[in-house]
């Protein structure tokens, strides 16, 4: 399409796509008889991976905790830095989904459904890695309070409890805001559907769905709520993860400015990821059409944002250290810049900041092959901050006698590995059952459209 | 005068424009038992079809997010402080502070619960059988159709009338609907 | 005591046929013993359930059915589970005994405290003493009799030796070999056996051995005597590569001595000033104000220099090149400044030449008399060790010896590698060896006789100054071992020897002797207290000859290049204990090394070598050669490397393999050697410290002030005040829980570190998690750096939980697995935990712990050993120190029944009790009048990253440095 700079002028969909097209398209991807290939194989590969997690989590539980490299001090590794890496993934989907509907970008349509899938399986990877990194991961549900007979509670101070509260109610409430705004687009496949098994399937799911002007006058009432509730919740998500770390005392977390800092990570590496999800699909589903130069574009920009945002927050981080004269926390920062993981950190700094600054040029950031390659930066990136952030704190902190080093293990990584399978495994399944675009929305631009 | 054997009389548009002209003049000529079926929402079709009725959701959804609030606070505060009071690390058994974050995800749970449920009983979902779906051609309603369907329960039900109504405005069928 | 026999039966029918067992029964249950007669199987077994329950309780615990054990105290009726009885008896090291009580639980041996009545422990332990326990229960302890490696039985052997009786003759070719004995009992009993033998030789062998001392001291005084030392009086200290406070004899209660003397600020008295030169960092050298680390060449001289500044040897002596003479000069104006209250001391390891200067300078300042006295050798005979076994290894050479018994020394092991006594050994026909593990020895031997532990049975020994203590075993001889006692008597013709009337006919006419008057009561009292009254050795008055300096040889000319060192280790000792988990994992107190030993290497050697920690390198004298891994140790002097002694077993347990052995290159028994420049192999290892860093990297994590500083501003240290809080602080109404620790009495000897992990069942997890940073001891001491790398000050400080009032770790917490009690203790549920480890995480002092992997499972102690007390913790569960709360509620109960509070020191921390310093101090900090309270009153007092504001209940005192101000102004 054009490479013309400055999305205005750039158009959101090809002419021709009309609203009975989309709709046949669209649900014929979901409908069609025979599976593709490329489908199979990814699916296969994916399966492959979550076989790698269920493994490890058994010798896991089997052998104890000690397989991983953890020790003291650094008693949080892998498990943890992924857990943050994974929840900042899902918080960019509903960012895309519910932040962006409320400021009414047109672009975001074409993508959110994506963006919401990708936010579940996201969540669904985070959510394992806590319960994976106990002592003793059976007991988990005593985080939730509930009467017993021992009459004991929740520590509720615990940012680790906030933790976890935060994260159910995110999980529920994103399992919610996905389904209605799926629920149309069931109907639409319901209403395509000619197998009798896919008839019944997507007529349960669709709950009898007739679009009937008074569905639509609550759907949308609920949808913009739902939306200006969503996008607080997201920011408090990755805030109350940032406030794991600002709520300890060590040196390297106990910081104000977590909050945003992490936020800010969660734009960058949510985005990251929508692209890296987008950009094969389009070219798969041959979604050219509806997911135009003007969608990259735009994604582009948000990286950037996200990308100068996080500049802003690692400069802080620098800052502060010589700002306030404590030494257990200068000590930790030259560890970090110039000790053992000095590669890690730098290498955040290369992939996060100064790589996406090339978005700055409409030529790239409207071309597939380049915003994937930077988005790939930013997600591993992304990953190497979690990892700095969690171990390089804990591994200089106040008793020089007590400092140690942490190096995962070959079990730290195959959790690391199985999650992404987890991820890839659950997003598969959603590609090949529901529609992943938005049909309904779609079509409210097409009427739109002059 | 109106057949209690029918659902009622509904016809079939190409447009958004001629269905919110339909029923515009159906609803000015008094007749309330109105409903439409489009593929997308239309803007301010539902106005005419229910100029009344004001979106209760709002409030409930409001409601629903106050409820989270007392509770969320509540079971955090009554547990610490009252039931199970510990000292732990020399703070106060009841240091809200720390109790706000859990209140306002909880908060935000219960809005999001309370909303998705009213959604769901307001569009009386779910509801696997309805008439309408036994009108051949109606799954183009979640497509590129537009149907625009008078209950045969309305007191000024009048098939000639209606049948008139729907073809002046451009419907390309009017088809009668058995209960 | 009988022999038990280690036979089973095959069902309960069968085990009521056994007569030992009618025979039991109708002592313990005579009704059913009678009823036994003639009943069917039913009410038979019926029975037998109930009778085997006693006789089960009857089989535990010190044999109470056949002896009469006195307990420490008075007397409990009968056992209270829960409840410690104390029974005292004495542990001796290479033959000096050290008073201790056995802590028993149910009959159990459980732990193991110094005895308050004992000089040589004055209620202080050393951390091999808190280890016995393990040992004791060791299942790698040698469990049944070999004859060439065949089980055989003890009448077979009583046999063979009666057998053997008839060949010997007037026993020309019969030997004894023996460690240092102080033993009257076994001194007697080898009396006789040379009265039936007169052609009998008993040799000694001690690779630790004090033959330099032992030949100095008939240089200066025409005979062998022993050193009792006063290291309270002494106000200045100077100290040859001391082992006062580490090592010799009686080094518990020097230390003590010399911590008071230390202390003496406290009580407002004068401080004592101690120098110290030496090759290779001692415990007492990290406490002293003025430091040297000097080759022994280079500490011959300065001694020599020394002498001669104070007119103990010809002032020609005075010129030594190439020395800090200028140090020296203060150094030896200081002593003379306190003549007849100053005190010189040279460890083991000095030669004849400088122990015998050490007398001419002690008695040129007058200290013979004052702090330093005279007796009569302590050992049951007192020989030259080294030549004792040469000649012993030459006969055996020269095929002149064919019956061999050697009783608890392991020489094919620690032997001088020059005398081959392994060879020597192969050329004996009939060799017995009497130990407690298949060690090298008894491998090499014709018999092998498993050897009871000094738990297991009857016997005494003396201590440093000559005090005499009787033991009594506390458990039978768990794995069928055999007592010295035992074996010797069967070599005098008793086949069944009863070590018990035997030892205690001697004492009968050994009090008759002493005049102890009637017999009962004294054998009572000296059961029951572990000491026999006034059995101290008679001071000597004798002042070493005049000319001694004159005597001496002419200085050796100064050897250039790479000197070896030998040395003990701190825990294994000569080797001894080299299959002790708990020693073998106790951090060394300088290089903080576990399961492993290295060569120690000063830093700029190691620069100028070229070598890092880790770097393998062959080190080589004309001993032979060997490949260890290097160290790098701060405070060691030029040139120098130390290799440690007691490791690389080939045999016996636990420590095969662990480390390399020294004794490769050790030729005659040196203490020191020539060694041959050193080769990297290119190879590394890693080496299983436990501190990561050895410097505190600009916190004012230990606090040291010089005395003059001090004196010029009392509250020098006592600046940051508490910060304020939003919130009202916890009230404690009660009693509010909290330790001192003083600084600058700790020595950093590690006895804490294994007295905790002895109380609260702390377990050993290996080299391989060490390394991966996973040790488990609840208590650390960290050992710091300041200085320069070369002549650095050392500090140690013991680490345990700090109970912070504002605890970090609690409030991280997600359920309340770790709150406060209304005590203040911080406490630690383990049954709540669900391992999230954030309160490690949390924790700024880094003083929890956790169990990554089940190591209280997989650690090999038989379930009986542990204390009962305490909570065994499983995977994945945090844990820390709790301040001994088994201790607290046990005196609280205590208290509670009398209807009273918990008097002040009435609970004792097991660090606090095994600290030979009393540098910890517990108890309720509400209590203005309570030790602790006072200390933390004191003007040293500081809390621990204090700017945290985690008001951390355990507390430090600075260390004070009572620096010379002549050098200080210099430095």
């Amino acid at each position: 399409m054009s490479d013309v700079a400055g999305d205005g002028t750039l158009p959101l969909m090809a002419p021709g796509v009309t609203s009975l097209s989309l709709g046949d398209d669209i649900s014929a991807h979901v409908l069609r008889p025979r599976t593709l290939l490329w489908w199979w194989i990814g699916f296969g590969i994916s399966l492959a991976l979550l076989l790698v997690l269920i493994g490890s989590s058994a010798w896991l539980f089997i052998a104890g905790i000690g397989i991983w490299g953890i020790d003291i001090p650094v008693a949080w590794g892998l498990a943890i830095a992924e857990y943050v890496w994974w929840i900042a993934l899902a918080s960019g989907g509903t960012i895309i989904s519910a932040l962006f509907y409320l400021t009414r970008s047109p672009w975001r349509s074409a993508i959110s459904r994506i963006a919401e899938a990708m936010m579940l399986c996201a969540a669904a990877s985070a959510g394992v890695m806590p319960i994976l990194h106990l002592g003793r991961a059976g007991f988990f549900y005593w985080l939730f309070p509930y009467p017993n007979v021992m009459g004991v509670w929740p520590q509720f101070r615990s940012p680790l409890l906030w933790d976890f509260v935060c994260l159910l109610c995110y999980i529920l409430m994103s399992i919610m805001f996905f389904y209605v705004g799926l629920l149309p687009d069931l109907a639409t496949v319901r209403d395509r559907a000619r197998g009798r098994g896919q008839r019944i399937f997507y007529g349960l799911l669709a709950l009898g769905w007739r679009g009937s002007a008074r569905h639509w006058r609550h759907y949308k009432t609920l949808y913009f709520i739902l939306a200006a509730i969503m996008t607080p919740m997201v920011i408090s998500v990755h805030s109350v993860v940032g406030l794991d770390f600002a709520g300890g005392m060590t040196p390297g977390w106990h910081s104000t400015q977590f909050p945003p800092y992490f936020f800010f990570g969660a734009v960058v590496s949510g985005i990251a990821l929508v692209i890296m999800l987008t950009l094969p699909l389009r070219r798969a589903y041959g979604l050219e059409a509806i997911i135009t130069a003007r969608h990259l574009n735009a994604l582009g920009k948000v990286m950037l944002v996200g990308s100068l945002m996080l500049g802003f927050a690692y400069f802080w981080e620098v800052f502060g250290p010589y700002y306030d004269a404590d030494i257990a926390e200068r000590h930790m920062l030259h560890e970090r810049l110039f000790g053992v993981y000095a590669p890690c950190f730098w290498a955040t700094i290369l992939f996060n900041i100064a790589i996406p600054q090339l978005l700055w040029l409409p030529v790239l950031r409207q071309r597939p092959v380049p915003l994937f390659l930077i988005a790939l930066g930013v997600i591993i990136g992304m990953w190497l901050e979690r990892f700095v952030i969690v171990v390089t704190s804990l591994h200089r902190d106040y008793m020089p006698s007590e400092w140690g080093n942490y190096f995962p293990t070959i079990w730290d990584w195959a959790t690391f590995l199985g999650s992404i399978g987890l991820f890839l495994t659950l997003f598969f399944l959603i590609l090949r059952l529901l529609p992943i675009v938005s049909i309904a929305e779609m079509r409210e631009l097409i009427a739109e459209r002059p | 005068m109106s057949a209690p054997d029918r659902y009622g009389l509904i016809g079939e548009f190409t447009s958004a424009r001629e269905v919110r002209d339909a029923a515009l003049t159906l609803h000015s000529a008094g007749i309330r038992a109105l409903d439409a079926f489009t593929p997308y929402p239309i803007e301010g079709l539902d106005d005419i079809l229910d100029p009344a009725g004001r979106p209760r959701l709002p409030m409930l959804i409001a409601l629903g997010a106050l409820i989270g609030a007392v509770l969320g606070y509540g079971v955090q505060y009554w547990a610490a402080a009252v039931d199970y009071p510990l000292n732990v690390g020399g703070r106060p058994c009841g240091s809200w502070p720390a109790f706000t974050v859990s209140a306002f995800e909880v908060t935000l749970l219960c809005a999001v619960t309370v909303g998705f449920v009213a959604f769901l009983v307001f569009c009386r979902l779910p509801l696997l059988y309805h008439p309408v779906f036994t009108l051949e051609d109606f799954e183009r309603a979640s497509h590129d159709r537009f149907f625009l369907c008078v209950e045969a329960k309305d007191p000024r039900f009048d098939d000639a009338l209606i049948a008139r109504v729907l073809v002046q405005h451009g419907a390309e069928r009017v088809a009668s609907v058995p209960s | 005591m009988s022999p038990r026999r280690r036979d089973y039966w095959r069902s309960l029918e069968e085990l009521a046929e056994t007569p030992d067992f009618r025979a039991r029964l109708a002592h313990v249950q005579p009704r059913l013993a009678v009823a036994l007669s003639g009943l069917d199987r039913r009410r038979f077994l019926q029975l037998m359930a109930a009778s085997l329950a006693l006789g089960g309780l009857a089989g535990c615990g010190p044999e109470p059915q056949q002896r009469e054990l006195l307990p420490y105290v008075e007397q409990p009726p009968g056992i209270v589970p829960g409840r410690s009885r104390f029974y005292a008896t004495a542990l001796t090291l290479e033959g000096d005994a050290t008073g201790v009580l056995i802590a028993h639980q149910m009959g159990r041996p459980i732990k193991v405290e110094g005895n308050p009545d004992h000089p040589a422990s004055l209620g202080a332990t050393s951390a091999v003493m808190q280890a016995s326990i393990l040992d004791l229960y060791d299942p790698h302890r040698s469990q049944s009799i070999a004859r060439r490696g065949q089980l055989a039985d003890w009448e077979d052997f009583i046999a063979a030796i009666v057998a053997r009786r008839e060949h010997l003759g007037t026993g020309a070719g019969l030997r004894l070999l023996t460690g240092r004995l102080t033993s009257p009992g076994l001194a007697t009993q080898i009396q006789v056996l040379q009265q039936q033998f007169p052609d009998m030789r008993w040799h000694q062998w001690e690779p630790l051995h004090r033959d330099e001392a032992h030949a100095a001291a008939l240089t200066a005084f025409g005979r062998p005597l022993d050193l009792l030392l006063d290291a309270e009086k002494a106000e200045v200290i100077f100290a040859v590569e001391s082992d006062l406070i580490s090592a010799a004899p009686g080094h518990l209660a020097y230390a003590r001595a010399l911590a008071a003397r230390r202390r003496r600020l406290e009580a407002g008295g004068a401080m004592s000033r101690i120098y110290a030169i030496e090759s290779t960092p001692t415990l007492l050298g990290a406490k002293a104000d003025h430091r040297l680390a000097l080759s022994p060449d280079e500490i011959a001289r300065a001694l020599r220099a020394l002498a001669a500044a104070l007119g103990a040897a010809p002032a020609d002596w005075a010129h030594q090149d190439a020395l800090p003479t200028a140090w020296l000069a203060a150094a030896a104006q200081d002593l003379q400044q306190h003549r007849g209250r100053s005190l010189v001391h040279a460890g083991r390891e000095q030669p004849a030449e400088i122990q015998a200067l050490v007398h001419a300078i002690n008695a040129a300042l007058g200290n013979f008399g004052t702090t330093v006295r005279l007796i009569e050798p302590v050992a049951a005979e007192a020989v030259d060790r080294r030549q004792s076994l040469t000649e012993l290894a030459g006969d055996m050479a020269a095929g002149k010896v064919d019956t061999l018994l050697m009783l608890d020394t392991n020489p094919v092991y620690s032997a001088p590698d020059d005398l081959d006594f392994a060879g020597a050994l192969g050329r004996v026909p009939f060799s017995v060896s009497l130990a407690r593990y298949a060690d090298e020895t008894a491998l090499a031997s014709t018999w092998q006789l498993p050897a009871a532990h000094e738990y297991e049975c009857w016997g005494d020994a003396r201590a440093f100054d000559g005090t005499i203590s009787l033991q009594q075993p506390q458990v039978r001889p768990l794995y069928g071992g055999r007592s010295a006692h035992a074996l010797l008597a069967v070599l005098q013709g008793d086949t069944a020897p009863d070590d018990y009337a035997s030892l205690r006919d001697r004492w009968q006419i050994e009090a008759q002797h002493r005049g102890f008057g009637a017999f009962d009561p004294f054998w009572h009292d000296a059961l029951q207290r572990g000491v026999v009254e006034g059995s101290a050795s008679m001071t000597i008055d004798l002042q070493p000859r005049e000319d001694l300096a004159a005597q001496l040889p002419p200085p050796a000319r100064p050897a250039s290049g790479l000197r070896l060192l030998f040395r003990a280790d701190s825990a294994v000792i000569d080797g001894r204990f080299a299959d002790n988990a708990w020693l073998l994992e106790l951090p060394r107190p300088f290089t903080r090394l576990t399961w492993d030993c290295a060569a120690l290497v000063a830093p700029a050697t190691a620069a100028r070598l070229g070598v890092a920690d880790g770097d393998v390198a062959t080190i080589a004298s004309e001993g032979g050669r060997l490949e260890a891994p290097v160290f790098v140790l701060p405070g060691q002097a030029a040139d120098c490397i130390t290799l440690p002694l007691g490791f690389g077993r080939r045999a016996g347990g636990l420590a095969v393999g662990v480390g390399f052995d020294a004794y490769r290159l050790r030729r005659a028994a040196a203490w020191s050697a020539p060694a041959q420049p050193l080769e990297k192999t290119g190879r590394r290892v890693a080496l299983a410290t436990v501190q990561g860093h050895d410097r505190m990297a600009g916190h004012d994590l230990v606090r040291e002030v010089n005395l003059i500083a001090l004196q010029r501003d009392p509250r020098a240290l006592r600046h940051d005040e508490p910060a304020a809080s939003l919130y009202p602080g916890f009230r404690y109404q009660s009693d509010a829980w909290a330790m001192a620790i003083d600084l600058n009495s700790c020595i950093g000897c590690q006895a804490c570190v294994a007295a905790c992990q002895a109380e609260n069942n702390v377990p050993v997890v290996g080299k391989e998690e060490v390394l991966a940073g996973r040790e488990m001891h609840w208590l650390r001491v960290d050992r710091y750096y300041s200085g320069s790398p070369d002549a650095p000050s050392i500090a140690f400080q013991p680490v345990p939980c700090m109970h912070c009032e504002n605890a970090p770790c609690e409030v991280v917490c997600p359920v309340d697995a770790t709150v406060h009690d209304h005590e203040g203790l911080n406490a630690m549920v383990y049954n709540r935990c669900v391992g999230t480890r954030f309160c490690s995480n949390n924790c700024p002092y880094k003083v929890r712990r956790f169990n990554f992997f089940a190591y209280a499972r997989m650690d090999g102690r038989p379930a009986e050993s542990w204390n009962p007390d305490v909570s065994v913790r499983d995977r994945g569960v945090m844990e820390k120190c709790s301040y001994c709360v088994q201790r607290i509620r046990r005196a609280q109960i205590d208290a509670d029944r009398e209807d009273r509070r918990v008097r002040d020191g009435e609970i004792v921390t097991a660090c606090q009790q095994a600290c030979p310093t009393q540098a910890i101090v517990f108890g309720d900090r509400n209590d203005p009048e309570s030790a602790v309270a006072r200390r933390k009153a004191g003007p040293l007092d500081y809390a621990l990253l204090e700017e945290l504001n985690t008001r951390p209940r355990t507390t430090y005192q600075a260390i004070v440095r009572n620096g010379n101000p002549v050098l200080e102004d210099k430095s």
